[in-house]
């Protein structure tokens, strides 16, 4: 029966982020407030910072400070030239990511 | 459920890196897993969270028909009580779960059980035989002796029959749906079959669905099977009773309308058992 509950699909239709907080959520519910803006961004099409297109998440390469998408060939323009992720400015190692 | 637990779901969810946009398909290992509980428990916290307006739900339509066997089975084990108590409501526990996803009403109680009901067959299946015998020795007694003794057995049996018609109509919803269902598998499985060859292809999402359909079908047989033994323990001259449906009804038609309503739902029972496997 196991096996049937793959096919059950899962939505996200509340404001949940609305909804941690109500939980009395305080010092650990800053980090967990910061994770869901991360990955709120994922619940529209993602957009890679360097064309402005869109970018399918599993052809997207993520910057794994901020989890921006990049385009595969924009991440390898950003490793060419060493160039720091457009977003956070942190991490410059595209060249690990798309080799 | 705890707001610690909700959050900890919650999570789970939107940082899910299989998630796509805002929805994500239900994966039992995983989830279960990464909220360290088995899937049935995860799949009980997500529809919480549906009730709180958080989450929606959904499964496709071809999953009614697998719940309806499932919901089946746990009905065929509570009535010929094939497992526990515990085993039995945490597997009505489990389809309750996926009837709440589909949006179906699940039903509140599991029915009769066999056993408790297992005099009264036995009484019922103890004076259909007296009834045999006396028609069979009828030839053999004056008419006046004939008539006192079928007199006397056929207020005993309109009696049995009146105790026996909650477990013969239980009995009797519990094959017709066996049988309505197997009858849908078979479709539903050569309908797809039939799209298949006609396209020339074979997505793995049908073939598991076929699979799925075959193994739910050779388990609906087997119970059916179980059932029919379990009965022939309880009602050991079922067969010689049908045999002659047609001479006790008409002979000894005067017992009473119980009488008759439960040769016939025993006819129609019988029906079944044979229909289905003939066809399969």
């Amino acid at each position: 029966m196991e096996e049937l509950l793959r096919r059950i699909k899962v939505e996200i239709v509340g404001n949940y982020r609305n909804f941690v907080p109500s939980l009395g959520v305080t010092t650990d519910g800053t980090w967990e407030i910061q994770i869901l803006d991360k990955f709120e961004s994922f619940m529209g099409p993602l957009e890679c910072p360097i064309d402005r297109e869109e970018v399918k998440l599993e052809e997207a390469v993520l910057c794994p400070i901020c989890m921006t998408p990049y385009h595969l060939d924009c991440a390898r323009l950003l490793a060419s030239r060493r160039e720091k992720c457009w977003k956070c400015d942190k991490f410059e190692r595209f060249d690990l990511l798309v080799t | 459920m705890e707001p610690a637990e909700t959050r900890k779901v919650l999570l789970t969810l939107v940082t899910d890196p299989r998630r796509f946009g805002s929805s994500l398909y239900f994966n039992p290992d995983v989830l279960g897993f990464r909220l360290g509980t088995d899937s049935w428990t995860a799949l009980e916290a997500l529809v919480s969270l549906e009730d709180a307006g958080i989450l929606k739900l959904s499964a496709p339509p071809e999953l009614e028909l697998l719940y309806q066997v499932e919901l089946t089975k746990v009905r065929v084990a509570n009535f010929l009580e094939l497992k526990g108590y515990q085993e039995i409501t945490s597997d009505f526990k489990r389809v309750w779960l996926l009837g709440r996803v589909l949006k179906l009403e699940s039903p509140q109680q599991l029915g009769l059980r066999l056993t408790d009901y297992s005099p009264r067959l036995s009484a019922l299946s103890g004076n259909l035989t007296k009834m045999l015998k006396l028609f069979e020795s009828k030839s053999l007694v004056s008419k006046e002796v004939y008539m006192r003794v079928a007199s006397s057995v056929m207020r005993e049996t309109a009696s049995a029959a009146r105790d026996a018609k909650e477990i013969l109509s239980e009995l009797s919803d519990l094959v017709r749906t066996i049988s309505q269902l197997i009858s849908r598998l078979r479709e539903a499985r050569s309908s797809i079959e039939e799209t298949s060859a006609k396209l020339g292809i074979k997505l793995e999402e049908n073939e598991s669905l076929i699979r799925a359909y075959r193994e739910s079908e050779r388990e609906l047989l087997e119970l059916l099977g179980l059932v029919k033994s379990k009965l022939l323990e309880s009602f050991p001259n079922w067969s010689a009773v049908l045999t002659s449906y047609d001479k006790l009804r008409s002979e000894f038609g005067a017992t009473g309308q119980d009488f008759i309503s439960a040769l016939e739902t025993m006819k129609s029972i019988n029906d079944k058992f044979v229909l289905v496997t003939q066809i399969g």
